[in-house]
C-alpha cells in the first residue's frame, strides 16, 4: 500500500511516517534501520509535532555509481536545518558499504527495491512518500553544504511569490590520489545567475540538486516522465517554471562530484547517443502539463498545407527541432493524410478538414481546437530557423497588450506568416470570414509589427557568442565591453562579469579588471574569480594580497566529503 | 622537506588537451608568491602539493629547483630541474635551471650546453643569453654566443644591455669595426652609459692605430 502525497502539510507527514515504518508496497523492502517499525515512527511523530518549522523532504536517489553515497548522505545529515525527512531510494543493497551509522538517523526513510530501477521510478516512488511541505533533491554524487536547506528555505520565506528556490552549484572534478583519498582538481560553477524563465526553456542549466520547491507544485506538473532520459532536471525545471517564479540565492550551496574520466548528465548523454539525446529533447520540449499555466503563455502553431507532402514534413520537423518554448502544433489536414505524419508526440494535434478547404478555412478549423494564448500562422513553405517564433512571442509578451501580432521571419506575399494574439485573430476571422487570412487581419485593424529579431533572449546568446569569438581572436577590449553589456542585461550577471574581467586581464587592462573582480568576489567568490584576483595582485606586486586571495581559493577547493 | 620522487602520472593527466586543473593553478601561484616573499618552506610545500595534484606539469619542479638553487642545495635543484625537463622537454625553463645549477658548481661546459638548449627552444630568453655570455667569459670561448646575441637583437634591437655584450664580444674577438658599430648603437639608445663610451673610445683608438699600421680588422 502506498499513500498519495498530501501537500497540505504536517499531519500527513506523521501519517506517512507511521505507514512507511510499518507497511510497504510488496516490491519494496523494509529498511533494517526501521525494523522496529511503529516504535521509530512514534518517535518521529513526536519530533515533528514539537517542531513548528516546515518539514522538508530530501529525496536521495541512488543509482549505479554510488561511490559518493556516504558523503552525500552525511551532507544531508549535517544540515543546520534539522526538520527533514530524508528519503533514500535505491535499487541495490546499502549493506556493507559503511552506511550503517548514518542510516540509524531517525529522519531517514529507505525505499529499497529488489533490483536496479530507473532513476525516474526511484524519484516518482520517493515523491509519493514525501510528506514535507517542501522537496529538495540530491543523488549519490551531490554534496550539500551545511546551510543548503536553510538558505533555500530563507529565500522562499523572503520571496512569497516564489514557490521554488535554487542556489548555485559547483561541479567538482576529482580523482583518486596515490593514498586512495579523493583529490579535487577543479570546482567550476555549473548553475548560476538570476532566474530567467526564457533561458530555462531554451537550455538545460538548472540541476535539480540545487533546487527546493513546494511539494504541491508536483501535483500540477505531474510525475517525472520515463522518456526524458538524462534530461530529467531540465524537464522538471521547465514544468515548474510554468507555475511559479524561482528565487535565486547568490551563493554556492552544493557541489556535484565528477570523477575524471566520467561525464555528467546531459553532456554525457549527448556524447553517448545523439539520437537518444534528440529524442529526449523532443520529449522534454513537447511536455504539456495540465493548464492553466500562470507564468507562461501557451503557443499554438498552426501549420497549413494542402497535404502532408515533403515540404510539410520538412517544415514540421524543423518546427520541432527549433522551437523551445511550450507549444502545440495543429495540422489541419484531410483525414486521409494523417497516416503520413512523421512525428507522434503529445503536442501534435491533427485537425480533420475537407480536402478542398481553403487556407483560411483550415486556419479557422484549427483555431476552433487550439488552446494557445498566441497563434503562429505558418504556411508549409516558411523557412524555420533558430528563434523563429520565440522572437515574436517574446515581443508580444513584452509589449503588454499594445501589439496584436508580429510578422515571422521569412514571411512574404505568397507565404504570409505571423504570430498573433489568439482572441484578436479569432475576432478578425469572425468579422471577415470571406477574406483571406492576411486581409482579414488588415481589415480588422490589427496592428501587426514588422519588428522581428529584437527579442532579448536570442539576442543575449548571439552577443555572447560574438564576445567569445572576439576573445578568441585576441580582441580583448571589445570582448570585455560586450561581456559587460551582457552582464548589465541582468541575465547571468556575475558569470558575464567574470568573463569581462578575464578579457580585461588578458588585454592587460589590470585597473579595470581588478575593480570588477573585487566586486564579483564580494558578491559571490568562486575559485575562478579568486584565482583571477590573485593573478592581478601578483602582476601589480601586491604579493600579500595575492596570497590572501589564493588562500580563499584554496579553502573553496577543499574536499567537502 | 622530503626528498622528491616523481609520482605516477594518471593517464588523463598525460593528455595535454585541457588546461591544468584549478587546484594546481592555485597551489602553483601560491608557491610562486611565497617564493617571492622569501618564505621558501611554504613555497616548497605548495609546489609539492601542486605536483601531486598535477603530476604531469613541470611548473612546480621549476619552482622547487629555484628554491633549492637559492639555498645552494645543488643536487636537489638539479634533480627538480631534471624532472621538469623530462616532463616537458620542449619547454626552455628546465634547461635554464639546470644551466644555473651547473654554472654555480663551476661546471661551465655543462652550463653552456644547457643555456644553448634553452636558446634553441626560446631565442628570446634573456636569462639564457646572459648566462651564456657569463659562461663564455668564464671559459674564454665566444664563437657560438655571437650568433645567439645577433638572433636576439634582430627581435629586440633596442635592448642596450645585450647590444653592449655583443659590442664587448666583438672587441674581445678583435672585430673592432663591428664592435664600434654595436657600441655606437648602445650610446644612441643610452647616451649616459659610461662603460659603453669608454669601451668605444678604446675600440676607436685600436681602429685608428690599426689603420696607421695598415692592418685591417673586422
Amino acid at each position: 500500500m502506498t499513500k498519495e502525497p498530501n501537500p497540505t502539510g504536517k499531519q500527513h507527514h506523521i501519517t506517512s511516517q507511521v505507514e512507511s515504518g510499518t507497511v510497504f508496497a510488496p516490491q519494496i523492502l523494509r529498511s533494517p534501520s526501521r525494523a522496529r517499525g511503529g516504535e521509530d515512527a512514534l518517535e518521529n511523530m513526536s519530533y515533528c509535532l514539537v517542531d513548528k518549522e516546515p518539514l522538508v523532504s530530501v529525496v536521495l536517489t541512488v543509482g549505479a555509481r554510488a561511490r559518493f553515497l556516504r558523503e552525500a548522505l552525511a551532507s544531508v545529515l549535517r544540515q543546520t536545518y534539522r526538520n527533514l525527512q530524508i528519503i533514500v531510494a535505491c535499487g541495490a543493497s546499502l549493506d556493507g558499504i559503511g552506511l550503517e551509522e548514518h542510516l540509524k538517523d531517525k529522519r531517514i526513510v529507505q525505499l529499497r527495491f529488489k533490483s536496479a530501477q530507473s532513476e525516474v521510478l526511484l524519484l516518482n516512488e520517493a515523491i509519493k512518500r514525501a510528506g514535507g511541505q517542501y522537496i529538495a533533491y540530491l543523488d549519490e554524487r551531490v554534496i550539500y553544504y551545511p546551510h543548503h536547506i536553510a538558505r533555500l528555505l530563507d529565500a522562499l520565506t523572503q520571496a512569497p511569490d516564489c514557490e521554488l528556490a535554487y542556489g548555485d552549484l559547483y561541479q567538482t572534478r576529482c580523482r583518486r590520489m596515490g593514498d586512495g583519498s579523493w583529490g579535487v582538481l577543479d570546482k567550476l560553477l555549473v548553475a548560476g545567475g538570476k532566474f530567467d524563465r526564457r533561458r530555462l526553456f531554451q537550455s538545460d542549466w538548472l540541476p535539480r540538486c540545487g533546487m527546493m520547491h513546494r511539494r504541491d507544485l508536483l501535483d500540477r506538473t505531474g510525475p517525472f516522465p520515463d522518456a526524458a532520459g538524462d534530461l530529467l532536471d531540465w524537464d522538471l525545471a521547465r514544468r515548474l517554471a510554468l507555475f511559479t517564479d524561482f528565487a535565486h540565492i547568490n551563493e554556492i550551496t552544493a557541489e556535484r562530484m565528477c570523477p575524471t574520466g566520467e561525464t555528467s548528465d546531459a553532456s554525457g548523454a549527448q556524447q553517448s547517443g545523439e539520437d537518444d539525446f534528440t529524442a529526449a529533447v523532443l520529449v522534454v520540449r513537447s511536455a504539456r502539463p495540465a493548464k492553466p499555466w500562470p507564468k507562461m503563455p501557451d503557443l499554438s502553431i498552426i501549420l497549413i498545407s494542402p497535404s502532408a507532402d515533403r515540404t510539410f514534413q520538412h517544415t514540421l520537423s524543423q518546427i520541432y527541432y527549433h522551437t523551445f518554448i511550450p507549444y502545440q502544433v495543429l495540422v489541419p489536414l484531410p483525414a486521409d493524410q494523417f497516416a503520413k505524419l512523421p512525428i507522434k508526440l503529445p503536442n501534435l494535434l491533427a485537425v480533420p478538414v475537407d480536402p478542398d478547404a481553403s487556407f483560411a478555412r483550415k486556419l479557422e478549423a484549427a483555431l476552433d481546437c487550439c488552446e494557445g494564448d498566441f497563434v503562429a500562422v505558418v504556411p508549409a513553405a516558411l523557412p524555420i530557423a533558430s528563434g523563429w517564433v520565440e522572437e515574436g512571442v517574446f515581443a508580444l509578451v513584452d509589449s503588454g497588450t499594445a501589439t496584436d501580432g508580429v510578422l515571422l521571419q521569412g514571411t512574404d506575399e505568397r507565404n504570409w506568416a505571423a504570430v498573433l494574439r489568439r482572441d484578436r485573430l479569432t475576432a478578425a476571422r469572425i468579422r471577415f470570414p470571406h477574406l483571406g487570412v492576411r486581409d482579414s487581419v488588415v481589415q480588422a485593424g490589427l496592428e501587426v509589427s514588422k519588428e522581428v529579431g529584437s527579442g532579448q533572449s536570442c539576442r543575449f546568446e548571439k552577443l555572447k557568442a560574438r564576445a567569445q569569438k572576439l576573445q578568441q581572436a585576441g580582441r580583448y577590449p571589445e570582448a570585455a565591453e560586450l561581456y559587460e553589456l551582457l552582464s548589465s542585461m541582468g541575465r547571468d550577471e556575475l558569470s558575464m562579469a567574470t568573463c569581462a574581467a578575464g578579457a580585461l586581464y588578458q588585454g592587460g587592462d589590470d585597473e579595470r579588471a581588478i575593480g570588477l573582480t573585487r566586486r564579483i568576489n564580494e558578491a559571490r567568490p568562486t575559485v575562478e574569480t579568486l584565482l583571477l584576483e590573485a593573478r592581478l595582485h601578483r602582476r601589480a606586486d601586491r604579493i600579500h594580497d595575492a596570497v590572501a586571495s589564493l588562500q580563499r581559493a584554496r579553502e573553496q577547493l577543499q574536499w567537502k566529503g | 622537506m622530503e626528498r622528491m620522487t616523481v609520482p605516477p602520472i594518471p593517464a588523463d593527466q598525460l593528455r595535454r588537451s585541457s588546461p591544468p586543473a584549478q587546484h594546481y593553478e592555485v597551489l602553483k601561484e601560491l608557491g610562486d608568491c611565497y617564493a617571492a616573499l622569501g618564505e621558501c618552506e611554504h613555497a616548497g610545500y605548495c609546489y609539492e602539493r601542486a605536483a601531486s595534484v598535477a603530476p604531469a606539469e613541470p611548473g612546480p619542479y621549476i619552482g622547487l629547483g629555484v628554491i633549492h638553487l637559492q639555498d645552494e642545495q645543488h643536487d636537489r635543484a638539479r634533480e627538480a630541474f631534471q624532472i621538469a625537463v623530462e616532463l616537458r622537454p620542449e619547454d626552455p625553463e628546465g634547461y635554464v635551471g639546470l644551466a644555473a645549477v651547473y654554472q654555480q658548481t663551476a661546471d661551465y661546459p655543462a652550463a653552456f650546453d644547457m643555456y644553448l638548449r634553452c636558446l634553441e627552444r626560446d631565442a628570446d630568453c634573456l636569462i639564457a643569453l646572459l648566462g651564456l655570455f657569463q659562461t663564455s667569459s668564464q671559459m674564454g670561448t665566444f664563437s657560438q654566443i655571437i650568433h645567439y646575441l645577433q638572433v636576439y637583437l634582430q627581435k629586440h634591437p633596442d635592448d642596450a644591455s645585450v647590444m653592449f655584450c655583443l659590442g664587448a664580444l666583438y672587441a674581445r674577438q678583435g672585430q673592432f669595426a663591428q664592435a664600434a658599430g654595436a657600441l655606437r648603437t648602445v650610446l644612441a639608445l643610452e647616451p649616459s652609459k659610461a662603460e659603453a663610451a669608454e669601451m668605444l673610445a678604446q675600440v676607436e683608438h685600436r681602429l685608428t692605430s690599426d689603420r696607421t699600421q695598415g692592418t685591417h680588422t673586422g
